[in-house]
């Protein structure tokens, strides 16, 4: 378990590590559909998820962190990169050389809840089928048995189990998704990949599903990979914080370290763009306020993929893609002049500032 | 969109609307489709004339006063005679159902007969009466008929009869059962070739997909009519007219499937990157099951919804082809082959009556379009 | 319905007689008429908006923000329809109009529509048009309504959209809407609101769909833009950061009604009405202790069907008084701060 590029830090053996982590979607043009191109949505992604904690994925649309997770849960096959998943006490497994027959163990292990509520539950089933598939598909439990173990699902995430009986369009958002973090429950899993889970939700349902995942973290010692473009949600839930920008992770550090003291520009642009739900700060504080627009990532520009946007670009950055090095306790940062800027936090921008 | 709630709401409206909750929130998607097509009044009505034609198509020798063939020779090209519901009798008007019998008239200079009525003959007209004998289904025996001349062999012709003095209405009726079922059959086919190549094709994708979908565009940039002309044309007139029959059902699926298979395919595919379906796999559903349980059920009703539609183009082919004289040819009835008699000009200014059969052809495609445009807006329940 | 509120109302009539009253609102009530019932969408709302402020009318879905938007501008969609209530606006000329009367498809209305008031929407996607250039929509606006040729309205178009921060605003005139990336079609949305310097801009939740950076340059180029003509804007939003970042007056709204309105310092520190405070709890903070329970409100926003009797909080509410606030509907009171809260705690009747 030697580790060299990789993010992991103290001794704690990761539940999750993925190494180099590649994934290209071809660009299809013509009659014959030949490929003209890639887009290359995860580019040379490192990092490790410990047991129990929660790691979260941000970074906004496009700059793919919802792709890195279905990578992990093997909806897509990377293009190259190791997922390596902590299987017991000595041995690891890399999941990404697995075909859909080998994933299959693992698959009740590693779980996924959706972003979407309304698409990812399927219309025509009633909940008993839907929460109960995975436990059917793998021949777990059924009849009487399968419906007593769904009621106890729908229990744990606040459900009536009456309601087993009923389908999807008689619940609402937020009761969707405690659907879907139910069926992601079934099989007694070891990790979350939680892609978007609260994005869709009005504030009082968010603040239910969040207490939720983080009762269900204790009660069952769950680890999550959360991933988000919300960041006062990631700040709230995570315990570490991987910022990624056009497929590549420019800062991985533990939330309160990334928050008050960023070392990548821009994970401080991100946060000094997020709105403070406080009017006493308006205009307090500096702003950040970033020109032009993502880079395309079947495009991408040369060094530093932030260069043309970033205010405190140079020369170098142009030229030289920057490595990805830490730089103070497992604080990992990718920018040629981390130890140089003078980057503010969360705290300065916004909180704080007002006495 | 939420119906239910977690919370113990302290105030629910009535038992009524708790019932009517209830229904909503365990009820599958056929109750959904039905709930929400029932509102659609004018489908609902075109399903009605549907089922109505195809039991007419089903029982056709019952609702026919006489048999296809049934001809006589002494009443060519009678007009259609309008039913008189009332009787004067010298005791008063009386229910009594009847036709009026008609004389020849034969204008001297041109030698062209005209029927004139002659009120002074009747014959009486009734519901079930007994006819000629007939087959069903090549079980029963019966003489019952649906309507006819209350008194066999009286010479009842509602809608008029033909060159050789056939009856266009019984002919008609025949003429149902055949042009429906070629629709029908066709579908069938097309069906079966349009959700496997489609199925095919949408699941694997790649090269396969190329094929079959490049194979299709060439299929619809065919001209049909002259494809259909030139097959049909290799069809041996020696057949019988059963075999020619299935002969041409295969003719017009050949092209018919394309449409399903694009339908298919599509759904397919917009299937295979659903949220739900992805979590099935990830729930370690075998993809033989992801098929048929989260799959199919997702497509059916969009595929009943264009099957629907689908049958109306058949039913359109089949007459044009006959009507060209190189579809299904006489002694089988067809609405087409039906047309094809009032081809000419002169039947048509003399004997109008012959065009029913279009009024058949226009009254199930127009009812199977719209029974169709309301399946096709059910068809998915789900959105809003 | 229900008892018309008599507390406020001499307030309330006072403040829509002030010159600086824009727009205001009065009870309104916009219902929808569907096969399966009535939906109240919009059961009584009151906001009122003063000349060049922002009024940030903020909710959870299905509260009616939207529909009451659409309302002003007289684009329900069917089924729907005002029912009841008033919709004061002050023309340019200084007349005062009621646009719950007027026709929806007159003259009227569509004089007042793009002119005096315009709207830019969550998805500029699905209101642009792709067949036509950004250019040639933003003229077509300019040319309905100013008296002006073709040369001058291209030429405002492309002031336009410079001063909306479109870089090379001459060659992008003659894109399409397709070409440009979600942040700019959303700066061209709002060149086409306002290329006739509207007195009114009612912004629809427009930076939902956009990502975290460049929400923050639209709302920064709402603000300048609102600066420079001295327009007010109607902010509907669901994201209270983004609220305390751009509002003047809040008014929160709840099942179709506005539960509390006031200004947005005392919305947010403040806060009158039991969901108004359940909101701001329930939002991720900062100075909060990290992974501490959220503040979470009970159960979910009920079905527009089957809506609660009395106030329509009360099965949600942690102050909810038996027998009283599941019978009683309560009036808008006027509560410290706050201009009006929608809650019995605050009747002078009530102890």
């Amino acid at each position: 378990m030697e580790t060299d590029a990789s993010l992991t830090a103290d001794g704690a053996r990761p539940l999750l590590e993925v190494r180099n982590l590649h994934m290209q979607f071809p660009i299809k043009r013509g009659l014959l559909r030949r490929t003209v191109g890639f887009v290359h949505a995860v580019n040379d992604v490192s990092f490790s998820i410990r047991p129990g904690e929660t790691l979260s994925l941000v970074g906004e649309s496009g700059c793919g962190k919802t792709t890195t997770g279905r990578c992990i849960v093997r909806v897509y096959s990377p293009s190259s990169g190791q997922i390596l998943y902590q299987q017991d006490e000595r041995e690891s497994v890399d999941l990404a050389q697995f075909d859909n027959r080998e994933l299959r163990p693992f698959r009740r292990e590693i779980r996924m809840i959706f972003q979407d509520p309304f698409s990812s539950l399927n219309p025509r089933l009633p909940i008993l089928q839907i929460v109960g598939e995975p436990l059917r598909a793998n021949r777990i439990a059924s009849g009487s048995e399968l419906e007593d173990r769904v009621a106890t699902l729908l229990r744990r995430v606040g459900l009536r189990p009456e309601y087993i009986r009923r389908y999807p369009h008689a619940f609402s958002g937020g009761e969707r998704q405690r659907i879907g973090i139910a069926r992601a429950l079934a099989l007694n899993p070891r990790l979350i990949v939680a892609d978007e889970a609260v994005s869709a939700l009005d504030v009082s349902v968010q603040a239910q599903i969040l207490n939720l995942l983080q009762d269900l973290q204790e009660e069952f010692k769950l680890t999550y990979l959360f991933i988000a473009h919300d960041l006062s949600v990631v700040e709230h839930i995570s315990h570490r914080v991987a910022v990624m920008y056009v497929g590549k992770i420019v800062e991985l550090a533990s939330a309160d370290e990334l928050f008050a003291n960023p070392l990548h520009p821009y994970t401080e642009a991100l946060l000094s763009a997020v709105p403070k739900p406080d009017p006493r700060l308006r205009n307090k504080g500096v702003r950040i306020r970033l020109e032009g627009e993502v880079t395309d990532p079947s495009n991408p520009p040369s060094g530093c993929y932030f260069h043309p946007r970033c205010p405190y670009a140079q020369d170098r950055c142009q030229h030289e893609e920057p490595p990805v090095r830490e730089i103070g306790a497992d604080h990992w940062v990718a920018c040629h002049f981390a130890d140089e800027l003078e980057l503010r936090g969360f705290e300065a921008i916004g909180a704080g500032t007002d006495d | 969109m939420s119906k239910a709630h977690v919370s113990p709401a302290q105030d629910r409206p009535s038992p009524a609307d708790a019932r009517a909750e209830t229904r909503v929130v365990v009820a599958n998607q056929w109750q959904l489709i039905w709930w929400k097509f029932r509102k659609h009044r004018l489908a609902m009505f075109a399903g009605a004339v549907t089922i109505f034609l195809y039991v007419v198509a089903v029982f056709a020798e019952f609702f026919a006063p006489y048999s296809s063939g049934t001809y006589s020779a002494a009443h060519t090209f009678i007009p259609p005679q309008s039913i008189k519901l009332i009787q004067q009798t010298d005791a008063g008007p009386r229910f009594y159902p009847h036709i009026n019998g008609f004389k020849v008239q034969v204008d001297q200079e041109s030698y062209k007969r005209t029927y004139v009525i002659d009120e002074s003959i009747i014959y009486p007209v009734g519901l079930f009466v007994r006819g000629e004998e007939y087959e069903l289904w090549g079980v029963f025996t019966t003489d019952l008929h649906l309507i006819g001349a209350a008194q066999f062999g009286d010479p009842v012709y509602l809608l008029g009869t033909d060159r050789l003095g056939r009856d266009v209405l019984s002919r008609t009726i025949y003429g149902t059962r055949v042009s429906m079922s070629v629709g029908l059959v066709g579908v069938g086919l097309s069906l079966l070739l349009g959700v496997i190549l489609g199925g095919i094709s949408g699941y694997y994708g790649g090269m396969i997909d190329n094929l079959i979908q490049r194979t299709i565009e060439i299929l619809r940039s065919l001209p049909t009519i002259p494809l259909w002309m030139g097959l049909s044309a290799a069809i041996p007139l020696t057949w019988p007219p059963v075999r020619v029959y299935f002969a041409i059902t295969v003719l017009l699926s050949l092209i018919g499937w394309t449409t399903l298979a694009r339908e298919v395919r599509g759904r397919f595919l917009s299937l295979k990157t659903e949220d739900f379906v992805i979590a099935a796999r990830l729930d370690g559903v075998r993809e033989m099951q992801i098929i048929i349980r989260h799959m199919a059920p997702s497509m059916t009703s969009h595929i009943i919804a264009s099957v629907t539609l689908a049958i109306p183009g058949m039913i359109l082919a089949e007459t044009a082809l006959s009507f060209l004289g190189i579809g299904l040819r006489p002694p089988v009835v067809s609405w087409g082959v039906l047309l094809q008699e009032a081809q000419n000009v002169r039947s048509i200014a003399t004997a109008p009556w012959l065009l029913f059969p279009g009024v058949a052809v226009v009254t199930a495609v127009l009812a199977m379009n719209f029974l169709g445009d309301g399946l096709r807006d059910a068809a998915d329940p789900y959105q809003a | 319905m229900q008892p018309t509120p008599t507390k406020l109302d001499s307030a309330a009539d006072a403040m829509i007689s002030a010159d600086e009253s824009l727009l205001a609102v009065k009870d309104l009530k916009t219902h929808f008429f569907t096969d399966e019932g009535v939906v109240k969408a919009v059961d009584g709302v009151n906001l009122s908006l003063k000349r060049g402020k922002t009024l940030c009318v903020v909710g959870e879905s299905g509260c009616g923000k939207s529909v009451t938007a659409r309302s002003i501008l007289r684009i329900v969609p069917a089924p729907g329809r005002i029912v009841s209530g008033e919709i004061s606006f002050q023309q340019r000329n200084g007349a005062m109009i009621d646009l719950a009367q007027t026709n929806p498809k007159g003259r009227e209305i569509r004089q007042i529509r793009g002119r005096e008031i315009s709207m830019i929407f969550q998805e500029p996607m699905s209101s642009l048009s792709p067949v036509h250039t950004i250019g040639s929509q933003i003229m077509e606006a300019i040319l309905l309504h100013l008296p002006v040729t073709r040369q001058e309205a291209r030429k405002r178009a492309v002031s336009m959209l410079e001063l909306v921060g479109i870089p090379r605003a001459s060659e992008q005139l003659d894109s399409y809407s397709f070409e440009l990336s979600g942040g700019m079609r959303q700066r061209a949305m709002i060149a086409i609101a306002l290329a006739c310097e509207p007195q009114l801009l009612i912004a629809d939740e427009p930076t939902t769909a956009l990502d975290v950076t460049t929400q923050a340059n639209i709302l920064d180029l709402i603000r300048d833009l609102q600066q420079a003509s001295g327009m007010s804007v109607l902010f509907i939003t669901h994201d209270l950061g983004v609220v305390a970042e751009i509002a003047d007056e809040v008014v929160v709204m709840y099942l179709g009604r506005d539960v509390e309105s006031g200004p947005v310092d005392a919305i947010f520190h403040d806060p009158k009405h039991p969901y108004t405070r359940a909101l701001l709890q329930s939002i991720p903070r900062y100075d909060s202790r990290d992974r501490d329970r959220l503040y979470s409100l009970k159960g979910t926003v009920p079905h527009p069907f089957d809506r609660p009797s009395g106030c329509p909080f009360h099965p949600r509410c942690d102050e909810f008084i038996h027998e009283r606030c599941n019978t009683v509907d309560p009036d808008r009171y006027a509560a410290g701060t706050a201009e009006s809260v929608r809650c019995l705690l605050y009747s002078p009747d009530e102890d």
